[in-house]
């Protein structure tokens, strides 16, 4: 196909604007599936996705497009993730599209991850076009939204496209204006391949697979290829392209996006932002990737039963074949025995792993609290990183501890400034910016400790807002803090797993925040059990669970079997999600509790 | 054991219904009594022959309050069950009472009719108790009744009781325990209020109107009616049941060491355990008298009922749960002859320490420590038990 042909875009949309059922539309439009194919959301192609509803895997699709002054086209489209925890992984998307559809909810207007992806796709020198969703609905209001997106954005809005993605009204025109605005793949002056690497996975059939937009001349099947950033070389097996369904082809072009397998094993080898090269007559100079992105959120994850860690081992390390972004490695706890100390791009990429671990592995883990990165400057001059609050060294070691910060933009009508304000100055946060976008709405912008930002923060913002505010944050740098380690206690000794580290000046409030929290889960024992919070050895808090004195069915005869046969069985559910720490038994909850604070 | 059964029929209907309680009992103003006798003929004539090869050893009328049932029907559910099967010589046959009013009249014409144990439904001396839990009876009632049974030519008698009511006292519980012995009885079952759901008090409970009754109090009342009854030759046998010696309630002997009963009427259970054969099954019939008339009268015979057919594994854990609520325990070495299984070392160990069970090679009992977090104890026991692979 004639590059002139060729045109690659990503849809950018803030959670829940319609981005899926946009593209799914649009693939049924184009006869890309057929109606009866067509399960809603195509793209969102793993369970967890499907029930949460949002996407977590970018995947591209090849679409065969026949425009109405008859010409063919191909369009490839990058479906891109849409939540705080991932944007980075749009700007991968968007790396490799010429043009971006920017989708809005025209019953909700410009968001705060609207507006994030919309400056990136403009940075990156992309094409946006505006698209207001969601027209069929009687709250829309597509001249209030256009407002706002020319206010807040700046981009013309006058041609805006008016969609329904639900019924299909209006998605033709997009299509049209695909072929119009966005330009088709700029000409190469390079004469050695060079193909962009958007996404990795494994696929148990093919090994690992390779998402690539080539930049510069083409790639064929058995062709030598090298990744520059490690300088090896391999062969390439498979060319394809989805379809939406995968299929095999035997070149890739100038401008096209598709998928390569070469004799790669290791999924660690294949990095996402890497530039594929001939391995025969390699490129100079490798194509302006990514940056390597790090985990930010670190937590202990381990078996509940002892006995599951090889099997704890095997899924993380399946998981780690889809998910690059996954860092983990093993460690012990005093408490929790052998487990992995496991790095997340946020809190809820954490939660779709454990979550993840339990449905597809069947395994029930306990997560240690999330802590960040923080860097510790000892008084011998030593710096050393700790993402495990216990490895904190001894206080008069410490000379400086350095925590990260974020950017954090809220975006929200303006009857909830009052609480957003308050939320931000308790956690720390420093005022950036009040800009208003409509006489609706508006940003806040504050920079904030990111441990801040991972406890509860962003349930708490959805409750001042009624759920009406959004969200997204980047990261900023690190600073000095008054930081000390909080040690939780139970009957005397400390618990490690429930360590964590949190500024001076909220330790007390969050100790006994945790304690009583803990006082209420864990279950009555035949010994009085008793809760405390620590800074080294000064006490700050202390609860009691009170000896099981009582328990015991008065009347039991012949029906009661059944019952109590039941309440066994659910007491036996229980209990497996019990952990012993010492002579004590421990809920699951226990250790995420120190997450959420109180209402 | 296993080579007895009881029969317990279910009379559902009572003229009132208490705040407090959830069995299977509806208004009698409903009531059918001639439809439902003919059910539970027809029931009894059907599944006696189940039966067959076991000794009867007792016979139950519960409800609900059974006397309600007009004594016509009475006679001829004896004589059906009495002509079908064998009964020991002693059989126990057991009808429970209100102490109301209507009830004094019946209690010869039943005795005469051959049932030769009563338990009545005394629960409490006290007016303020009686009223807050919508007795029909006063403090006076109640004595005249008990006086009346408690002369009469019957020797085998039991009161139910209830402690633990809202704001109740050490000294009102006691005084009702003492009062007792004003009696000649040899059966007394306390019951400890339990506030079940979907009835009026659990509604209570929701709005906060009754709180958690004080765990310690309630060590102390258990104390004190195991002291006074002692005093008096009732000794306790089960979690919440006295007697003198060897007047143990022979049918409820059968639930606890988990024997076999049949169960006739709505709602009704029955267990049928066959060690030598390797049989254990339990079922049910529907609950609501209207699904038992349609089952009965459809003559869908067993199939319709909840049938469930168990391994030797739960007939062992089931043992655990009904036979450690009896003072006497369970009989390990018995039970492994059934299903080989050892228990972990650990939790007897703890246990015992703990002082809340006795332990040795053939036998477990809780003590008295125990019986007050029996429901945790078997718990962790049954959890302990470690089944031999078959
Ligand atoms: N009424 C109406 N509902 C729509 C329309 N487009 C999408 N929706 C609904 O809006 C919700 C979110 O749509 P999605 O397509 O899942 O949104 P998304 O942007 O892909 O969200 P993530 O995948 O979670 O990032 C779903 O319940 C859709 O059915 C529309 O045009 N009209
Ligand atoms: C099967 S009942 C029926 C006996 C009879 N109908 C009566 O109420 O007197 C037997 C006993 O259970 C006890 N009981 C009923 N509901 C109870 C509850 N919620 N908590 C504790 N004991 C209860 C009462 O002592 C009652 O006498
Ligand atoms: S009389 Fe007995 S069975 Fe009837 S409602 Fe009251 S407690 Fe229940």
């Amino acid at each position: 196909m004639n590059r002139d042909n060729i045109r690659n875009f990503s849809i950018i949309a803030h959670i829940d604007h319609g981005k899926s059922t946009l593209a799914d539309r649009i693939l049924e439009i184009t006869k890309s599936v057929t109606k009866r194919e067509m399960t809603n959301q195509f793209l969102d192609n793993m369970d967890i996705e499907r029930e949460r509803g949002i996407t977590i895997k970018s995947q591209s699709v090849r679409i065969n497009y026949t425009s109405k002054n008859n010409n063919q086209y191909i369009f490839n489209l990058i479906d891109t993730p849409g939540h705080v925890d991932f944007s980075y992984e749009v700007s991968r998307s968007l790396m490799a599209s010429e043009g971006a559809i920017l989708v809005v909810d025209a019953t909700q207007g410009v968001e705060a991850q609207t507006l994030a992806h919309a400056f990136l796709a403009a940075d990156m020198g992309l094409e946006i076009i505006p698209v207001i969703n969601k027209i069929d609905l009687p709250a829309s209001n597509p001249v209030r939204v256009c407002k706002e997106i020319e206010n807040s954005i700046g981009i013309d809005c006058s041609n805006a496209i008016l969609v329904s993605a639900k019924t299909g009204e209006g998605v033709e025109n997009i299509l049209e204006e695909i072929v119009k605005s966005i330009p088709p793949p700029r000409e190469s002056k390079v004469k050695n391949l060079r193909a962009l690497v958007i996404d990795t996975w494994f696929d148990s059939y093919l090994g690992v697979v390779l998402l690539v937009r080539i930049f510069d001349k083409d790639i064929k099947t058995g062709e030598r290829i090298k990744l520059m950033s490690t300088n090896k070389n391999y062969e390439v097996r498979n060319l394809g392209i989805f379809n939406p369904k995968a299929k095999n082809i035997s070149k890739l072009s100038l401008g096209e996006v598709g998928f390569v397998t070469a004799s790669i094993k290791q999924i660690s080898d294949a990095k996402v932002g890497d530039t594929i090269t001939s391995a025969d007559y390699p490129a100079k100079n490798p194509l302006k990737g990514f940056k390597d992105i790090k985990p930010m959120v670190f937590c202990g994850l381990y078996p509940i039963d002892s006995n599951f860690y090889q099997q704890l081992k095997e899924s993380l390390e399946k998981i780690a074949l889809n998910d690059s972004s996954i860092k983990y490695e093993p460690e012990t706890s005093a408490a929790l025995g052998f487990g992995f100390r496991c790095g997340f791009l946020g809190l809820l990429h954490m939660e779709i792993v454990k979550e993840r671990l339990e449905r597809e592995f069947n395994l029930l883990s306990i997560a240690t609290s999330p802590t960040v990165v923080y860097e510790v400057l000892k008084k011998n001059g030593e710096k050393i990183i700790v993402d495990n609050p216990n490895l904190l060294p001894e206080n008069n070691q410490i000379k400086c501890i350095m925590e990260p910060f974020v950017n954090v933009s809220l975006h929200s009508p303006k009857q909830f400034l009052g609480g957003l304000l308050d939320l931000c100055e308790s956690r720390r946060g420093v005022q950036k910016n009040i800009d208003f976008i409509s006489e609706e709405r508006l940003i806040l912008e504050y920079e904030l400790p990111l441990s801040e930002m991972i406890y509860d923060f962003y349930n708490k913002v959805k409750s001042i807002s009624k759920g009406y505010c959004s969200m997204d944050y980047e990261p900023s740098n690190t600073k000095e803090s008054d930081l000390i380690k909080l040690d939780i206690l139970i009957n005397g000794e400390v618990v490690d797993a429930l360590s964590f580290i949190t500024h001076r000046k909220n330790s007390y409030y969050r100790a006994r925040d945790i304690t009583e929290k803990l006082r209420e889960i864990i279950p009555r024992q035949l010994f009085e059990v008793a809760i405390q919070a620590s800074i080294g050895s000064k006490i700050i808090a202390r609860e009691t669970v009170k000896a099981l004195r009582k328990d015991v069915t008065a009347k039991c005869y012949g029906g009661d079997v059944t019952r109590k046969r039941k309440l066994l069985e659910k007491q036996k559910e229980g209990k497996k999600r019990m952990k012993n720490v010492g002579n004590v038994e421990i809920p699951q909850e226990a250790f995420i509790a120190i997450l959420s604070t109180k209402e | 054991m296993t080579n007895k059964f009881g029969i317990y029929i279910h009379i559902p209907f009572c003229t009132t219904i208490c705040p407090y309680c959830n069995f299977n009992v509806y208004p009698q103003k409903i009531a059918q009594y001639d439809v439902l006798a003919n059910c539970l003929l027809s029931e009894l004539e059907k599944n006696l022959t189940y039966f067959g090869n076991k000794e009867l050893a007792s016979i139950h009328f519960g409800g609900g309050t059974p006397s309600l049932l007009p004594i016509k029907y009475m006679e001829k559910i004896l004589t059906m069950i009495l002509k079908n099967s064998i009964a020991s010589h002693d059989c126990e046959i057991t009808i429970e009472i209100n102490p109301y009013e209507y009830e004094m009249q019946d209690v010869d014409s039943l005795y005469d009719l051959g049932f030769n144990r009563f338990s009545i439904g005394i629960q409490s001396f006290d007016d303020v108790k009686l009223k807050y839990l919508g007795r029909d009876s006063s403090r006076r009632s109640n004595i005249l009744f008990a006086e009346k049974i408690s002369n009469s030519k019957i020797k085998n008698i039991n009161f139910d009781l209830i402690f633990g009511i809202q704001d109740e006292t050490l000294d009102t519980w006691e005084r009702d325990i003492k009062f007792v012995s004003n009696f000649d009885i040899n059966h007394v079952s306390t019951y400890f209020l339990t506030i079940e759901e979907s009835t009026p008090f659990w509604n209570k409970k929701l709005r906060g109107e009754i709180i958690d009754f004080s765990e310690d109090l309630y060590i102390k009342m258990v104390e004190s009616t195991i002291n006074i009854l002692r005093k008096n030759k009732i000794y306790r046998y089960e979690i919440s049941n006295f007697c003198r010696e060897s007047f143990e309630s022979k049918h409820n002997m059968t639930y606890w060491s988990n024997g076999s009963y049949l169960g006739i009427g709505p709602g009704a259970y029955s267990s049928y355990v066959d060690i030598e054969n390797k049989i254990y099954q339990r079922w049910t019939n529907p609950r609501s008298p209207k699904a038992y008339f349609n089952f009965l009268n459809e003559n869908s015979v067993s199939e319709d009922k909840v049938l469930n057919s168990f391994d030797t594994r739960e007939y062992v854990k089931d043992s655990f749960m009904m036979g450690l609520r009896l003072t006497n325990g369970i009989n390990i070495k018995q039970l492994k002859k059934i299903r080989e299984f050892s228990l972990n070392q650990g939790t007897l160990d703890e246990l015992n320490d703990e002082d809340l069970i006795l332990s040795n090679l053939s036998n477990i009992k809780l003590t008295q420590k125990g019986f007050n977090i029996a429901d945790y104890i078997i718990f962790k026991l049954i959890e302990s038990i470690n089944f031999k692979v078959a």
